[in-house]
């Protein structure tokens, strides 16, 4: 437009000379005014390229030479350790064996994860494992069980005779991000090198030749999507899907797509092949476990197999390497038609490469795909809960979603499904009607206080409201082990001989209100020594003695045994009505079961870095001590009532010597049972949220869940032997006095050396003949 | 039987020197904190029945109190008492193990759990008390310190 005006212009008038050079020279300003502007602009675009070059050079290497990944904290569960003399079942072996996915074999088992059993005989390879204190080597090893005890272990072909194995722990779970990545972290030496090179092969065959983007492929793939009239090949190096998934978006786009390629190349620049693939291994995303998203191989491998990646058989790499083209669509769990026909393209490529033979391809085609049968949900809500609450005392809440600790805990899965399977099986059954009983149980050992189940619901996969540790609940007649303790602490006053009155008692509390309890057969029994009263947990003589003690001394008791409570100053705290938690009274009986050495309820031993590097280590504590003389009193009472007291049978019923006590609360609201064996204690709570009479009471409820777990679980007998400073002496049950045992209503009871009752009742006549007898019994 | 009467003597002995034992204990010139090496020497030669897996677990537990890597040898010892609890000697390392992380408080505790666990061993009771009144001595206890004073005499003099 511009230059037809100007044309016009020259055909009115001639322009002078000067006006012509005028003109040349404005041409030539604008030619070289549009040169500089094109200059400059190529110069910008130089520089802004340049610029943007930078830029994604700096997020390449910021972000490579940073921490790669949020790691969420890996939770195990104890080792088992096996040794001679172990109490273990067949049963619980092999369930130890499967919760680690070690595969059964029909031979001598050659690699890691493996097994071979018969009858009471186990032939394993264990797998590797760094623990806190040291490395486990994979050993080969034969153990043979028998009576319920593991009765040999040596070396599967040494045959020499092994001291101890410790096996790996089973992986219980994550502690992850609400949406988060999890992943195993494995090195390059790690995966196998038929995995590697199948990788290769599939994925980019030319990976170890190109520098990040393969222009060959590209045309290739190009040609291929031309002649179908769609996208049916992808160009994309290895290298160009690291950076897809680590810095850019699923979009298809020519910016997204040269972005790619500029990173990819700059990846190369700066870091070489190795340390590319090492991390395309652990980035690659193969699969979602709900809001669990799985990255990597190494948590694929265990995801879908339950193994690591060095352990899979080659029909189990390909699964995981064909997965590469659509985690979603060739999933082996959901869609295991598509994943096997994907694995089969898989294993036709690496065949027509050379790298197996035609015989071996036709052999992997027809593997079934198995993938494993481990649940994949976190599967112990309640003990997870526990163990949460127990690092978040150490640990930054993000710290354990993020810094890929290691957390070994104390759970031993065995008894955790012993625990589950008693109250699933046993709850229905007494609540016939209403189907909302509800249900909670802590297992402990009894010396370290380490916890070994625990259940929060009746459906004990609910990861809902934890009563095991939350529900707050009156303890009933739990609390009057405690009442009898606080009294047998003084010994120059009471021993369980002391006589007691179960007559009417009517107290005014604090609040002006009376309290008036009432014996479980709305009975009085008058007089009954200590020994009866707590064996057939009488409330009136039970809140007597605690009103003479006094509540403080109680509260004082219960602090040393392990409790927290401050108890408020009513009467009928005597009787148990304080409210507590299953976790609690564990808590409190536990320093029962230790024969007075208190230790802690804990839930985690070890935390570890995520290159396994010790980080911290919850050691045994034990932290007071409650006189083991007069705990051996109340134990010893403890005993009776599973043989002849509120719990009667029980001892006899499990073919050892438990020692135990029933609780129920007022109108039948809770039904309690804690007890312990040798080596464990446990307590089961039953009841209804909303507070209902369940009709149940300690021993018609609880109780039974109680024995059916110790039906299930290895136990021993407790130490019946008593302290040096006790003697066992004959009483006269009605009076409290000394006897002879062969005296009607006569009982042996032990006392605190110097607490014995120094006078007899009539039943010793003092005869010579009373004499002689006395001697030769 | 034979076990209940040994023990039963052995209390009563215990009673009997007691009554005996200068009220006022002070600790001598002689009484010195036993060392490492006298220490494992006793904890191997305590003849208490154990596991070929816990005897294993002590030797390692040893060769790491022998470097003092105490956290790696409390972890040997706490595998050991998962097997077998009542083993007085692993109580007792620990409660040594305590006294060389300045913790006498644990230190206490260990040694009576171990003492509760010692039947006749006095060999074993002795060294613990040493430990229960060196921990008493950190702890600035006094009484503490006489009452262990007491106790060592007592065995001393067996």
């Amino acid at each position: 437009m511009t230059r037809k005006k100007s044309r016009k212009t020259t055909s009115r008038r001639k322009p002078p000379a000067h006006n012509k050079r005028k003109q040349r020279s404005r041409s030539s300003k604008k030619y070289r005014s549009k040169k500089r502007a094109l200059g400059w602009f190529v110069i910008a675009s130089i520089l802004i390229t340049t610029l943007y070059v930078i830029w994604l050079d700096y997020r390449v290497v910021d972000r490579f030479s940073g921490r790669l990944w949020s790691l969420p904290a890996r939770v195990y569960a104890r080792p088992l350790e096996l040794y001679v003399g172990k109490k273990i079942s067949v049963e619980e072996l092999l369930y130890e064996l499967k919760s680690l996915d070690y595969q059964a074999v029909n031979q001598p088992p050659s690699r890691p994860g493996r097994y071979h059993q018969w009858d009471n005989h186990f032939e394993i390879k264990t797998r590797a494992f760094r623990f806190w204190d040291g490395a486990e080597e994979s050993r080969e090893i034969r153990i043979d069980i028998h009576g319920g005890t593991v009765s040999g272990l040596y070396g599967l072909y040494t045959k020499e005779a092994i001291p101890l194995i410790r096996l790996d722990p089973v992986y219980i779970t994550g502690i992850f991000p609400a949406h988060g990545e999890d992943r195993i972290l494995i090195r390059l030496d790690d995966a196998p090198d038929l995995f590697l090179q199948m990788l290769v092969m599939v994925e980019d065959r030319r990976f170890y030749e190109h520098i990040g983007i393969d222009l060959k492929s590209i045309a290739r793939a190009l040609a291929a999507n031309i002649k179908a009239g769609r996208t049916v090949q992808g160009g994309s190096t290895i290298t160009q899907q690291l950076v897809k998934n680590m810095f850019l978006t699923a979009d298809r786009n020519l910016w997204r797509k040269m972005n790619e390629a500029v990173m990819a190349l700059l990846l190369e620049l700066h870091y070489d092949k190795d340390q590319i693939l090492e991390t395309y291994l652990n980035e690659v995303y193969l699969g979602q476990d709900n809001e669990r998203a799985i990255h990597g191989f190494g948590l694929a491998s265990d995801f879908y197999f339950g193994k690591s990646l060095s352990e899979l058989d080659l029909d189990q790499m390909a699964v995981l390497v064909g997965m590469v083209k659509g985690a979603s669509f060739y999933n082996p769990v959901r869609n295991p038609q598509r994943a096997t026909e994907r694995r089969n393209t898989v294993i036709d490529v690496i065949q027509s490469n050379g790298l197996i033979t035609e015989g071996q391809a036709i052999y992997q085609k027809n593997r079934k795909l198995v993938v494993t049968s481990r649940n994949k949900r976190s599967l112990y809500p309640a003990f997870i809960n526990l163990v949460q609450r127990q690092l978040t005392r150490d640990y930054d809440a993000e710290d354990l979603k993020s810094e890929g600790l290691q957390i070994f805990t104390t759970l031993d899965p065995y008894i955790q499904r012993v625990t589950e399977q008693s109250i699933r099986s046993t709850v229905p059954v007494l609540d016939r009607q209403s189907d909302e009983l509800q249900a909670a149980a802590v297992v402990a050992s009894s010396d370290s206080g380490e916890i070994l189940a625990i259940v929060g619901d009746r459906n004990p996969s609910f990861a809902g409201f934890n009563r095991a540790l939350d529900a707050q609940r009156h303890i009933g007649s739990l609390m009057k082990p405690v009442v009898y303790l606080t009294a047998v602490k003084r010994k120059e006053k009471y021993t369980l001989g002391s006589l007691l009155s179960d007559t009417r008692l009517r107290v005014q509390g604090e609040d002006k209100q009376i309290w008036e309890p009432e014996n479980y057969d709305k009975e009085f029994h008058g007089d009954v020594i200590m020994y009866e009263a707590l064996l057939k947990s009488y409330n009136i003589p039970a809140a007597r003695l605690g009103l003479e003690l006094g509540l403080s001394n109680i509260s004082d008791t219960l602090r040393q045994m392990g409790s927290n409570q401050i108890l408020p100053p009513y009467p009928s705290i005597t009787l148990g009505a304080v409210d507590m938690s299953p976790f609690e009274i564990a808590s409190i009986y536990q320093t029962f079961a230790a024969s007075g050495f208190h230790s802690p309820l804990h839930s985690v031993r070890a935390v570890l870095d995520s290159q396994g590097a010790p980080l911290k280590r919850y050691e045994l504590d034990v932290k007071r001590e409650t006189d083991p003389a007069a705990i051996a009193l109340i134990n010893f009472v403890l005993n009776k009532v599973t043989h002849s007291g509120t719990a009667k049978g029980l001892s006899q019923a499990l073919d050892i010597e438990v020692a135990g006590k029933t609780g129920t609360s007022d109108n039948l609201y809770d039904s309690w049972f804690a007890g312990f064996s040798r080596e464990k204690v446990a307590v089961v709570w039953l009841g209804f949220d909303d507070q209902r009479p369940t009709g149940l009471t300690g021993s018609s409820g609880a109780m039974r869940v109680w024995k059916r777990i110790f039906e299930g679980i290895s136990a021993s007998s407790i130490n019946l032997e008593m302290p040096e400073e006790i003697n066992m002496v004959w009483i006269d049950q009605p009076t409290g006095l000394r006897s002879d045992k062969r005296c009607e209503n006569a009982v042996e009871l032990p006392f605190i050396r110097g607490s014995e009752p120094q006078q007899y009742a009539g039943c010793e006549t003092g005869s010579p003949l009373d004499w002689l007898k006395k001697i030769f019994d | 039987m034979f076990r209940q009467l040994t023990s039963t003597a052995i209390a009563v002995i215990i009673l009997a020197l007691m009554s005996c034992a200068p009220a006022g204990y002070q600790k001598t010139e002689t009484d010195t904190v036993p060392t490492l090496a006298m220490a494992t020497e006793t904890w191997q030669q305590t003849t208490t029945t154990a596991l070929p897996a816990v005897e294993d677990l002590m030797n390692q537990a040893d060769a790491q109190i022998a470097i003092r890597n105490w956290d790696v040898a409390s972890e040997k010892l706490e595998r050991a008492l998962r097997m077998s609890p009542d083993y007085a000697p692993a109580w007792s390392r620990l409660s040594r193990i305590a006294l060389s992380k300045a913790d006498p408080a644990r230190a206490i505790q260990m040694a009576k759990r171990s003492n509760s666990h010692a039947g006749n061993s006095v060999d074993l009771k002795l060294l613990n008390w040493q430990f229960i009144r060196d921990a008493s001595e950190m702890q600035g206890d006094i009484e503490g310190v006489q009452n262990a004073n007491k106790a060592i005499y007592i065995l001393q003099n067996l």
